[in-house]
Protein backbone atom coordinates (compact mmCIF):
# COMPACT_ATOMS: atom_id res chain seq x y z
CA UNK A 1 0.00 0.00 0.00
CA UNK A 2 0.98 3.05 -0.41
CA UNK A 3 0.21 6.68 1.37
CA UNK A 4 -0.19 9.82 -0.51
CA UNK A 5 -0.50 13.14 1.88
CA UNK A 6 -1.62 15.89 -0.78
CA UNK A 7 -2.97 19.62 -0.34
CA UNK A 8 -3.02 22.23 -2.98
CA UNK A 9 -3.80 25.83 -2.04
CA UNK A 10 -1.80 27.13 0.86
CA UNK A 11 -1.25 29.98 -0.12
CA UNK A 12 2.02 30.40 1.77
CA UNK A 13 3.79 33.54 2.70
CA UNK A 14 5.50 34.88 6.15
CA UNK A 15 2.38 35.82 7.68
CA UNK A 16 1.33 32.20 7.88
CA UNK A 17 4.45 30.30 9.34
CA UNK A 18 4.12 27.65 12.19
CA UNK A 19 0.35 27.23 10.51
CA UNK A 20 1.92 23.99 8.49
CA UNK A 21 4.81 22.62 10.45
CA UNK A 22 3.13 21.20 13.56
CA UNK A 23 0.86 19.12 11.06
CA UNK A 24 3.90 18.61 9.05
CA UNK A 25 5.77 17.01 11.99
CA UNK A 26 4.61 13.55 12.10
CA UNK A 27 3.90 13.41 8.08
CA UNK A 28 6.22 10.20 7.85
CA UNK A 29 3.87 8.31 10.19
CA UNK A 30 1.23 8.93 7.74
CA UNK A 31 2.21 9.10 4.95
CA UNK A 32 5.27 8.13 2.07
CA UNK A 33 5.17 11.11 -0.36
CA UNK A 34 3.85 14.93 0.15
CA UNK A 35 2.20 16.47 -2.61
CA UNK A 36 1.57 19.58 -3.34
CA UNK A 37 -0.99 21.09 -6.34
CA UNK A 38 -0.31 24.24 -6.74
CA UNK A 39 -0.75 27.74 -5.12
CA UNK A 40 1.86 27.70 -2.98
CA UNK A 41 2.37 31.33 -2.50
CA UNK A 42 -0.05 33.83 -2.00
CA UNK A 43 1.17 36.18 -5.05
CA UNK A 44 4.03 34.47 -6.61
CA UNK A 45 6.71 36.22 -4.77
CA UNK A 46 10.01 34.18 -3.75
CA UNK A 47 10.25 35.27 -0.56
CA UNK A 48 7.01 33.40 -0.15
CA UNK A 49 8.45 30.38 -1.51
CA UNK A 50 11.33 30.65 1.50
CA UNK A 51 8.68 30.98 3.90
CA UNK A 52 7.15 28.07 2.75
CA UNK A 53 10.49 26.07 1.84
CA UNK A 54 10.77 26.82 5.95
CA UNK A 55 7.80 25.20 7.10
CA UNK A 56 8.48 22.20 4.83
CA UNK A 57 11.83 21.80 6.50
CA UNK A 58 12.03 18.53 8.54
CA UNK A 59 9.36 16.60 6.54
CA UNK A 60 10.97 13.61 5.88
CA UNK A 61 9.44 12.34 3.45
CA UNK A 62 9.67 13.17 -0.51
CA UNK A 63 7.99 16.44 -1.27
CA UNK A 64 6.59 16.54 -4.80
CA UNK A 65 5.01 19.97 -5.90
CA UNK A 66 3.51 21.53 -9.46
CA UNK A 67 2.87 25.37 -9.23
CA UNK A 68 -0.14 27.12 -9.50
CA UNK A 69 -1.71 30.21 -11.12
CA UNK A 70 -0.93 32.52 -8.15
CA UNK A 71 2.82 31.19 -8.19
CA UNK A 72 3.12 32.77 -12.01
CA UNK A 73 1.23 36.37 -10.22
CA UNK A 74 4.87 37.84 -9.60
CA UNK A 75 6.40 36.10 -12.56
CA UNK A 76 8.91 34.82 -10.55
CA UNK A 77 8.08 30.86 -11.52
CA UNK A 78 11.35 30.32 -11.92
CA UNK A 79 12.50 31.67 -8.75
CA UNK A 80 10.12 29.73 -7.04
CA UNK A 81 10.91 26.44 -8.92
CA UNK A 82 14.59 27.29 -7.88
CA UNK A 83 13.58 28.09 -3.96
CA UNK A 84 11.45 24.77 -3.66
CA UNK A 85 14.31 22.49 -5.72
CA UNK A 86 17.13 23.68 -3.61
CA UNK A 87 14.87 22.87 -0.38
CA UNK A 88 14.44 18.73 -1.62
CA UNK A 89 10.75 19.99 -3.16
CA UNK A 90 10.47 18.11 -6.87
CA UNK A 91 8.69 20.93 -8.67
CA UNK A 92 7.22 19.23 -11.91
CA UNK A 93 5.85 20.78 -14.68
CA UNK A 94 4.90 18.74 -17.70
CA UNK A 95 7.63 16.13 -16.12
CA UNK A 96 7.28 12.92 -14.52
CA UNK A 97 9.45 11.30 -11.35
CA UNK A 98 9.38 8.11 -9.70
CA UNK A 99 9.58 7.51 -6.26
CA UNK A 100 10.31 4.30 -4.56
CA UNK A 101 7.74 2.87 -1.79
CA UNK A 102 9.03 0.35 -0.16
CA UNK A 103 9.95 -2.06 -3.46
CA UNK A 104 6.66 -0.34 -5.38
CA UNK A 105 7.13 2.18 -8.08
CA UNK A 106 5.05 5.68 -7.14
CA UNK A 107 4.93 7.91 -10.31
CA UNK A 108 3.75 11.29 -10.59
CA UNK A 109 3.09 13.04 -13.70
CA UNK A 110 3.01 16.94 -12.92
CA UNK A 111 1.91 20.15 -14.58
CA UNK A 112 -0.16 23.28 -13.55
CA UNK A 113 -2.55 23.03 -16.79
CA UNK A 114 -4.93 25.91 -17.29
CA UNK A 115 -8.24 26.40 -18.20
CA UNK A 116 -11.08 26.21 -21.55
CA UNK A 117 -14.15 24.43 -19.84
CA UNK A 118 -15.51 21.26 -20.18
CA UNK A 119 -17.61 19.91 -22.68
CA UNK A 120 -20.73 21.09 -24.21
CA UNK A 121 -19.23 25.02 -22.82
CA UNK A 122 -15.58 25.29 -23.57
CA UNK A 123 -13.51 27.75 -25.55
CA UNK A 124 -11.86 26.87 -29.22
CA UNK A 125 -8.41 28.20 -30.70
CA UNK A 126 -10.48 30.24 -32.79
CA UNK A 127 -10.84 33.84 -33.35
CA UNK A 128 -8.78 36.40 -32.00
CA UNK A 129 -4.88 35.48 -31.22
CA UNK A 130 -5.32 36.00 -27.52
CA UNK A 131 -8.00 33.22 -27.62
CA UNK A 132 -6.13 30.98 -29.62
CA UNK A 133 -3.32 31.24 -27.30
CA UNK A 134 -5.51 30.21 -24.34
CA UNK A 135 -6.47 27.16 -25.79
CA UNK A 136 -3.43 26.53 -27.21
CA UNK A 137 -1.86 26.87 -23.87
CA UNK A 138 -4.09 24.35 -22.36
CA UNK A 139 -3.50 21.88 -25.16
CA UNK A 140 -0.17 22.33 -24.68
CA UNK A 141 -0.34 21.25 -20.94
CA UNK A 142 -2.49 18.18 -21.94
CA UNK A 143 -0.15 16.70 -24.53
CA UNK A 144 2.50 17.01 -21.88
CA UNK A 145 0.79 15.37 -18.94
CA UNK A 146 -0.07 12.53 -21.68
CA UNK A 147 3.47 12.44 -22.53
CA UNK A 148 5.01 12.50 -18.87
CA UNK A 149 1.89 9.80 -17.76
CA UNK A 150 3.22 7.82 -20.77
CA UNK A 151 6.76 7.87 -18.99
CA UNK A 152 6.10 5.97 -16.00
CA UNK A 153 3.30 3.44 -17.27
CA UNK A 154 5.16 0.95 -15.85
CA UNK A 155 4.56 2.20 -12.23
CA UNK A 156 2.67 0.17 -10.10
CA UNK A 157 1.00 3.46 -8.88
CA UNK A 158 0.55 6.49 -10.82
CA UNK A 159 -0.43 9.61 -9.81
CA UNK A 160 -1.54 13.37 -12.12
CA UNK A 161 -0.84 15.94 -10.27
CA UNK A 162 -2.33 19.51 -11.25
CA UNK A 163 -3.40 22.56 -9.97
CA UNK A 164 -6.38 22.89 -12.98
CA UNK A 165 -8.97 20.77 -12.79
CA UNK A 166 -10.06 18.28 -15.23
CA UNK A 167 -13.26 17.71 -14.74
CA UNK A 168 -16.26 19.59 -13.51
CA UNK A 169 -17.35 17.15 -10.93
CA UNK A 170 -15.10 18.62 -8.42
CA UNK A 171 -15.77 22.45 -9.38
CA UNK A 172 -19.33 21.69 -8.12
CA UNK A 173 -19.97 24.40 -5.70
CA UNK A 174 -18.07 27.11 -7.93
CA UNK A 175 -20.36 29.54 -9.69
CA UNK A 176 -20.99 28.14 -13.03
CA UNK A 177 -19.52 31.03 -14.94
CA UNK A 178 -15.99 30.64 -14.06
CA UNK A 179 -15.90 26.60 -15.17
CA UNK A 180 -13.83 27.87 -17.96
CA UNK A 181 -11.47 29.56 -15.65
CA UNK A 182 -10.62 26.56 -13.78
CA UNK A 183 -10.33 23.86 -15.63
CA UNK A 184 -10.77 22.13 -18.79
CA UNK A 185 -11.54 18.82 -20.19
CA UNK A 186 -8.86 18.55 -22.69
CA UNK A 187 -6.44 17.56 -19.02
CA UNK A 188 -9.03 14.65 -18.55
CA UNK A 189 -8.58 13.36 -22.17
CA UNK A 190 -5.17 13.24 -22.06
CA UNK A 191 -4.93 11.11 -18.48
CA UNK A 192 -7.59 8.96 -19.65
CA UNK A 193 -5.49 8.30 -23.04
CA UNK A 194 -2.45 7.84 -21.00
CA UNK A 195 -3.85 5.69 -17.33
CA UNK A 196 -3.45 6.86 -13.91
CA UNK A 197 -4.72 5.93 -10.86
CA UNK A 198 -5.66 9.07 -9.23
CA UNK A 199 -5.79 12.55 -10.52
CA UNK A 200 -5.20 15.40 -7.58
CA UNK A 201 -5.63 18.81 -7.96
CA UNK A 202 -6.49 21.90 -6.13
CA UNK A 203 -7.77 25.49 -7.38
CA UNK A 204 -11.34 25.77 -6.94
CA UNK A 205 -11.75 26.62 -3.34
CA UNK A 206 -15.51 26.39 -3.21
CA UNK A 207 -15.60 23.28 -5.11
CA UNK A 208 -16.16 19.26 -4.34
CA UNK A 209 -13.79 16.40 -3.36
CA UNK A 210 -14.61 13.82 -5.20
CA UNK A 211 -14.68 13.49 -9.18
CA UNK A 212 -14.48 10.27 -11.78
CA UNK A 213 -13.02 11.32 -14.79
CA UNK A 214 -15.16 10.09 -18.52
CA UNK A 215 -12.63 7.24 -18.32
CA UNK A 216 -13.32 6.06 -14.96
CA UNK A 217 -9.79 7.82 -12.69
CA UNK A 218 -10.96 8.63 -9.45
CA UNK A 219 -10.15 12.79 -8.88
CA UNK A 220 -9.96 14.41 -5.44
CA UNK A 221 -9.60 18.18 -5.29
CA UNK A 222 -7.39 18.80 -2.60
CA UNK A 223 -7.70 22.63 -2.11
CA UNK A 224 -6.93 23.66 1.39
CA UNK A 225 -9.75 26.10 1.47
CA UNK A 226 -12.13 23.02 0.59
CA UNK A 227 -10.70 20.65 2.68
CA UNK A 228 -9.95 22.87 5.98
CA UNK A 229 -7.25 20.47 6.94
CA UNK A 230 -3.39 20.74 6.75
CA UNK A 231 -3.76 17.92 3.98
CA UNK A 232 -5.87 14.67 2.83
CA UNK A 233 -4.24 11.39 2.99
CA UNK A 234 -4.95 8.28 0.21
CA UNK A 235 -3.95 4.58 0.15
CA UNK A 236 -3.27 3.62 -3.06
CA UNK A 237 -2.97 -0.73 -3.87
CA UNK A 238 0.68 -1.40 -5.14
CA UNK A 239 0.24 -4.64 -6.58
CA UNK A 240 -2.45 -3.32 -9.06
CA UNK A 241 -2.45 -4.93 -12.93
CA UNK A 242 -0.71 -1.90 -15.22
CA UNK A 243 -3.25 -0.50 -18.22
CA UNK A 244 -2.41 -0.75 -21.47
CA UNK A 245 -1.83 2.69 -22.65
CA UNK A 246 -5.09 3.71 -24.26
CA UNK A 247 -7.39 0.99 -23.08
CA UNK A 248 -9.30 3.45 -20.72
CA UNK A 249 -9.53 6.34 -23.60
CA UNK A 250 -10.80 3.81 -25.82
CA UNK A 251 -13.48 2.66 -23.24
CA UNK A 252 -14.15 6.35 -22.97
CA UNK A 253 -14.86 7.65 -26.16
CA UNK B 1 -26.20 61.91 -11.83
CA UNK B 2 -27.60 58.45 -10.68
CA UNK B 3 -25.63 56.36 -8.57
CA UNK B 4 -23.67 53.84 -10.02
CA UNK B 5 -25.37 51.07 -10.25
CA UNK B 6 -24.52 48.13 -7.65
CA UNK B 7 -23.03 45.61 -9.90
CA UNK B 8 -20.38 48.32 -10.79
CA UNK B 9 -19.43 49.08 -7.22
CA UNK B 10 -19.29 45.29 -6.35
CA UNK B 11 -17.01 44.07 -9.09
CA UNK B 12 -14.48 47.65 -8.57
CA UNK B 13 -14.12 45.92 -4.83
CA UNK B 14 -13.82 41.94 -5.88
CA UNK B 15 -10.92 43.87 -8.64
CA UNK B 16 -8.91 45.49 -5.61
CA UNK B 17 -8.99 42.32 -3.61
CA UNK B 18 -8.20 40.20 -6.74
CA UNK B 19 -5.14 42.21 -7.62
CA UNK B 20 -3.92 44.50 -4.60
CA UNK B 21 -0.84 43.41 -3.49
CA UNK B 22 -1.95 43.46 0.46
CA UNK B 23 -4.73 40.88 -0.33
CA UNK B 24 -4.63 38.57 -3.52
CA UNK B 25 -7.96 36.76 -2.22
CA UNK B 26 -10.07 35.83 -5.28
CA UNK B 27 -12.90 33.98 -3.03
CA UNK B 28 -13.73 36.99 -0.87
CA UNK B 29 -17.87 37.25 -1.20
CA UNK B 30 -18.49 41.19 -1.52
CA UNK B 31 -22.50 42.54 -0.94
CA UNK B 32 -23.75 45.89 -0.33
CA UNK B 33 -26.65 47.28 2.31
CA UNK B 34 -27.15 50.67 3.83
CA UNK B 35 -24.23 51.85 3.14
CA UNK B 36 -22.24 49.37 4.28
CA UNK B 37 -19.80 47.30 2.25
CA UNK B 38 -20.10 43.06 3.66
CA UNK B 39 -17.18 41.04 3.40
CA UNK B 40 -17.48 36.70 3.69
CA UNK B 41 -15.80 34.24 3.35
CA UNK B 42 -12.59 32.51 5.06
CA UNK B 43 -8.68 33.50 4.95
CA UNK B 44 -5.59 31.79 6.39
CA UNK B 45 -4.46 34.71 8.99
CA UNK B 46 -5.22 37.81 10.43
CA UNK B 47 -3.16 39.54 8.79
CA UNK B 48 -4.68 39.00 5.60
CA UNK B 49 -8.12 40.02 7.35
CA UNK B 50 -6.84 42.98 7.99
CA UNK B 51 -5.60 43.62 4.42
CA UNK B 52 -8.93 43.44 3.15
CA UNK B 53 -10.37 46.15 5.46
CA UNK B 54 -7.82 48.66 4.41
CA UNK B 55 -8.13 47.99 1.14
CA UNK B 56 -11.93 48.03 0.87
CA UNK B 57 -11.83 51.11 3.21
CA UNK B 58 -9.77 52.72 0.25
CA UNK B 59 -11.93 51.75 -2.69
CA UNK B 60 -14.88 53.02 -0.96
CA UNK B 61 -14.39 55.42 1.55
CA UNK B 62 -17.73 56.47 2.11
CA UNK B 63 -19.06 52.81 3.31
CA UNK B 64 -18.82 50.76 6.80
CA UNK B 65 -16.74 48.28 6.63
CA UNK B 66 -18.04 44.92 8.05
CA UNK B 67 -15.12 42.65 7.34
CA UNK B 68 -17.02 39.14 8.44
CA UNK B 69 -14.29 36.65 6.79
CA UNK B 70 -13.31 34.15 8.96
CA UNK B 71 -9.72 33.34 9.82
CA UNK B 72 -9.34 29.47 9.35
CA UNK B 73 -8.25 27.24 11.61
CA UNK B 74 -6.44 24.20 9.93
CA UNK B 75 -7.90 20.64 10.87
CA UNK B 76 -5.22 17.58 11.12
CA UNK B 77 -5.58 15.38 8.37
CA UNK B 78 -8.43 12.74 9.12
CA UNK B 79 -8.07 9.12 8.26
CA UNK B 80 -7.40 8.25 5.04
CA UNK B 81 -9.26 7.44 1.80
CA UNK B 82 -8.58 4.19 0.09
CA UNK B 83 -8.51 4.81 -3.89
CA UNK B 84 -9.55 1.24 -5.61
Amino acid sequence: MIRVAAVGDVHFAADAAGTLSPHFAALAEQADVLLLAGDLTRIGRADEAEALAAELDGVEVPVLAVLGNHDYHGEQEARITQTLTDAGVQVLEGASAVIDVDGARLGIAGIKGFGGGFSGACGTAFGERVMKEFIGYTQDSADLLERSLGEIQDAEVRIALLHYAPVKATLVGEKLEIYPFLGSYLLAEAIDCAGADLVLHGHAHRGTEKGVTPGGIHVRNVAQPLIRRAFNLFCLDDQRVVHEPGAIAAEAR
Amino acid sequence: MEAEPKQYVIERVHRALAEDPRVSALDVDVALAGGRVFLTGDVPTQERKDAISAVVAEVLPDHQVCNETRVAELAPAGDPEDIA
